[in-house]
């Protein structure tokens, strides 16, 4: 199968994951990563963003069904089976994931669970292998590589273990880096360190990101295009600063807004939050998804549920009436 | 007006097989009535453990603490007069709740330990305050994990507000919480500091929602304060470099998207923690001097105390360019082009 | 409630080896209850000629012993033997196990070191040598039988206690109780227990077991109480008959490994069904 340029790396079509046949978590999902491209997967909990990441990957349970696409580089990852997949997991695709102490077995030093996947990947001496994996180690700025080799994770600082999870997840070159709220658990001025790593590495390798975040702040200032999920379903999606400058969802418009922002024993606002909350999966609403708590909510979209809509060039969004500016 | 809560020198100490490990080192605060005293740092800065001395979950080991004008004199203070000054709300709403009492239930058991009132009394009191945080009285009969998270919380707020306290403190309280949830609590939390004029200290790792709530806020590295005023102050003159870090830090805030300031390195251990200023290790700005000598609180003008040598220096570069520090003094910036 | 308490039997019935247990244990049961009704007259008298086999006589439909006493009659009545030594052993066992794991848990510090150096004492100790010097000193009885084996398998319980106090007494809610000022005794007993309940009862279904099994032993060596006949009696009794009549052993053990069985079978679907954390979390 060839590859044109414009090519996308991933491509999620139709995506659906339903847990036996009544309750359905994630509804035709689809998007694309391109080469070199980050996108950021936005939700919050519930909204399936970390089942989709989970089904690209093909670690999703065994009772979850799966339906719809997901292409790698042209290969259709649904069809495979777990022998292939593994092949894929580790050389074309990788995950981080938001805990780095539980990604990281305790009674091994970190050089050797880099050494592990290396060898267990590719054909390799032990030698060569020590050598790549300090290398992976410095690529990843942890300092005194050589010497945080012998170290074992709990000797670590949170930081410092996500960035030798990232140096494993780089280790065998893969063309898609799959980020499940890499920097969630750490602290805000760690977290920037990491944001800051993962997009150099990105760029150094011309890597594929998704990043899979309840951050917008964090979106805005890694990712290239926005994916906006909101109960199963993509809501919205586009370029970051033209999604988030003026969102055209009612659901993306409520999240920006409800992010705490001024003072208010100065400027005396209340923050605009979005009442009740996500329904789930098992008691989804009638009509548009996100219809019982949206404000723009008319009869429309109590009756039928909103096809996902083209309405400029790269922007879509899964709304009757959307809200903002029309470019 | 009057102080709910006060600390004088506040420490925990802790013994550790590494030396003895100074979670909180000196901290000297109050929270006056129907203010709201924010209070951020990053994790293992000390901020829970001070929290855990206020409410009397643990004890200092040397300071003073006066809850509501009852003082503590190392003997603890009377455990049902601490709780009807001081209450708590927990970052995990699942785990504040015990799962098998229902909503009901647990509002209404701070009454009965204190044997407040008759059970109809309670009762209504009950729904009275379920009322007043959003709560419908249908909901009192669930059980916690029949509730979503936003819920939980109001529960949890509930049972705090039983006992009508003067002071909340709120650790992480909306940490856990998604955006739309978390922006329906902290209304919350203002329409009842309005409505009951309750004081809190509100502890958070997120600084814009610390400046969001807080009529002041205090900022917390290695168990001390490093800078404490107005909140507005210290978010726009920004006189520490660890609070302008944590600023620039906010994804959203940074000042450009492809130019970012980063702190170097992680918080040291408290255990042994850098002489000196105990931020130096980390700072961009650090000198000879900041190894030496330990800066202490004083006054920049308009209520705000910074704890740096140089503030005066960091004010000035604020906002101006913050490249042009970058060049002088043994400064990194990192440039992060997209 | 409705899906935790309410259900709880149904969810056992539901459950293989819950079913499976519970019928067995509830005919065990039965039997104990209704042995005075089926056999008024006792275990100890002669109802028969000595060492009948299973069958012969109609009357006799589990055969005599080498006495001449009804086997069936012991069955039915050495069920209550072992149901009460069992159930009482536990109960006793779980009481301070549970008070000293708990303190131990909640406390933490030198209370924590000083109660749980006396368990690893008492675990240092075969648990079923000890029973016998128990029993051998103070002179068998069933009450002595029951002390003997309670002391012997608190530490056990005292262990689960403390691991889960350790574990629920930093959770917030427990936090929380005093920080509104509830007193030290009101968190352990009304907060915190009732959320360790569930391992509690799955250990305890165990230890009903073991306990059996040791009155057995116990009664087997001619340590047991000689006024009382338990199944352990009756396999002490056969034993010299073995070879010429197995069935006189055979009987009290088969009674002795399904109430045993019984009692696993019914721990294993407890954990299954009590188990809530499994189940909440989604």
């Amino acid at each position: 199968m060839s590859l044109t340029p414009a090519a996308p790396l991933l491509s999620v079509e139709n995506l659906s994951i339903s847990y036996g046949d009544a309750v359905p978590l994630v509804e035709q999902v689809n998007f694309t990563v391109r080469r070199g491209e980050t996108v950021g997967l936005v939700g919050e909990s519930g909204c399936g963003k970390s089942l989709t990441a989970l089904s690209v990957m093909g670690l999703l349970s065994e009772n979850l069904r799966t339906g719809g696409a997901i292409e790698l580089e042209g290969t259709n990852l649904i069809n495979l089976d777990q022998k292939a997949l593994r092949h894929y997991r580790g050389n074309r695709m990788a995950m981080i994931f938001q805990e780095p102490l539980t990604a990281l077995n305790p009674v091994l030093t970190v050089g050797a669970q880099v050494v592990e996947v290396l060898r267990a990947h590719q054909p390799m001496s032990k030698a060569e292998a020590e050598k790549r994996a300090i290398e992976l180690l410095e690529q990843v700025r942890i300092p005194d590589a050589a010497e945080r080799f012998h170290d074992y994770p709990h000797r670590l600082s949170g930081g410092m273990r996500q960035r030798v999870v990232i140096a494993i997840a780089i280790a065998c070159n893969p063309s898609l880096l799959i980020a499940d709220e890499p920097t969630t658990a750490l602290d805000v001025t760690v977290q920037a360190q990491i944001l800051q790593l993962l997009k150099t590495l990105q760029r150094e390798a011309d890597l594929g990101l998704l990043l899979i975040t309840h951050d917008l702040g964090v979106v805005r200032q890694v990712a290239d295009r926005i994916v906006v999920m909101y109960a199963g379903a993509v809501v919205e999606e586009g370029p970051v600063d033209a999604v988030l400058d003026n969102p055209r969802h009612p659901y993306t418009a409520g999240l920006l807004a409800a992010r705490p922002h001024g003072s208010f024993s100065v400027q005396g606002h209340r923050l605009l939050d979005i009442h009740g909350a996500v329904p789930p999966p098992t008691a989804r609403p009638e009509g548009c998804l996100f219809q019982p708590r949206c404000i723009y909510a008319q009869d429309d979209c109590k009756a039928v549920r909103p096809q996902f809509t083209t309405l400029e060039a790269d922007r879509a969004v899964r709304c009757f009436h959307p809200v903002g500016r029309q470019d | 007006m009057t102080t709910v809560l006060q600390t004088e020198d506040l420490k925990v100490h802790h013994k550790t097989p590494r030396g003895m490990l100074r979670a909180v080192d000196g901290i000297t605060i109050h929270v006056d009535a129907g203010e709201t005293l924010g209070l951020v740092g990053e994790s293992g800065c000390g901020k829970s453990t001070l929290a855990r001395c206020i409410v009397g979950i643990s004890q200092p080991t040397e300071g003073k603490l006066t809850l509501d004008g009852v003082q503590d004199e190392g003997k603890g203070i009377n455990r049902f007069a601490r709780a009807r000054a001081v209450q708590m709300v927990f970052q995990d709403p699942s785990g504040a709740l015990n799962p098998r009492l229902s909503v009901g239930r647990i509002i209404e058991e701070p009454l009965m330990v204190h044997r407040i009132g008759s059970k109809r009394e309670r009762r209504k009191r009950v729904e009275e305050i379920a009322k007043q945080v959003g709560l419908a009285s249908y909901h009192l009969k669930r059980f916690p994990h029949e509730m979503s998270g936003g819920q939980r919380q109001r529960v949890s707020i509930a049972r705090a507000l039983a006992l009508e306290p003067s002071l909340l403190v709120c650790d992480e309280a909306v940490s856990a919480l998604d955006v739309s949830v978390q922006a329906q609590v902290l209304n919350l939390f203002i329409d009842l500091q309005k409505r009951l004029g309750l004081a809190y200290l509100f502890i958070s790792h997120d600084l814009a929602v610390v400046r969001y709530i807080s009529h002041r806020i205090a900022v917390m590295y290695l168990g001390r304060i490093v800078e404490i005023g107005p909140a507005e102050a210290v978010w726009s003159r920004r006189n520490h470099p660890y609070t302008r870090a944590l600023i620039n830090a906010i994804p959203d805030h940074a000042v450009g998207k492809d130019k970012v300031e980063l702190l170097e390195g992680d918080v040291p251990s408290p255990v042994n923690p850098p002489s000196g200023c105990t931020f130096r290790t980390r700072c961009p700005f650090a000198r000879e001097r900041c190894a030496a000598e330990a800066p202490a609180l004083r006054d920049r003008g308009g209520g705000l105390q910074v704890a740096c040598h140089f503030a005066e220096e960091i004010e000035a570069s604020n906002g101006v360019d913050q490249t042009h520090l970058a060049d002088s003094a043994t400064a990194k910036e990192v440039r992060c082009a997209s | 409630m409705n899906s935790g308490s309410q259900s709880l039997i149904a969810r056992l019935l539901r459950h293989p080896s819950g079913l499976v247990g519970l019928l067995l244990l509830l005919l065990v049961l039965g039997m104990a209850l209704g042995a005075g009704y089926f056999y008024p007259s006792g275990p100890w008298s002669l109802s028969g000629s000595p060492r009948l086999w299973p069958g012969q006589n109609p009357a006799l439909p589990l055969g005599t012993d080498s006495l001449g006493r009804d086997l069936a009659a012991g069955l039915f009545h050495g069920s209550r033997v072992s149901l009460a030594v069992g159930a009482a052993a536990a109960i006793f066992s779980v009481a301070i196990g549970t008070i000293i794991g708990g303190l131990s848990g909640y406390y933490g510090g030198w209370i924590d070191d000083v109660l749980m150096r006396l368990t690893d004492a008492m675990q240092t100790i075969p648990s079923f040598l000890s029973a016998i010097a128990i029993v051998g000193i103070v002179g068998p009885s069933l009450v002595t039988i029951i002390v003997a084996i309670a002391i012997v398998s608190w530490p056990m319980i005292a262990r689960l206690v403390r691991a889960e106090f350790l574990r629920l007494r930093t959770y917030d809610f427990v936090q929380s109780c005093r920080i509104i000022g509830m007193s030290d005794l009101r968190i352990i007993f009304t907060q915190i227990l009732p959320n360790c309940l569930a391992p509690i009862i799955v250990a305890s279904s165990v230890l009903v077991a073991t306990a059996i099994i040791v009155e057995a032993s116990l009664s087997f060596l001619g340590l047991g109480d000689p006024n009382a006949m338990s199944w352990g009696t009756m396999l002490g009794n056969g034993r010299a008959a073995l070879r010429t009549a197995w069935y006189m052993t055979a009987i009290p053990a088969a009674a002795l490994v399904l109430t045993v069985l019984a009692l696993n079978l019914l721990g294993d679907a407890l954990n299954d069904v009590l188990n809530p954390r499994l189940k909440e979390r989604s």
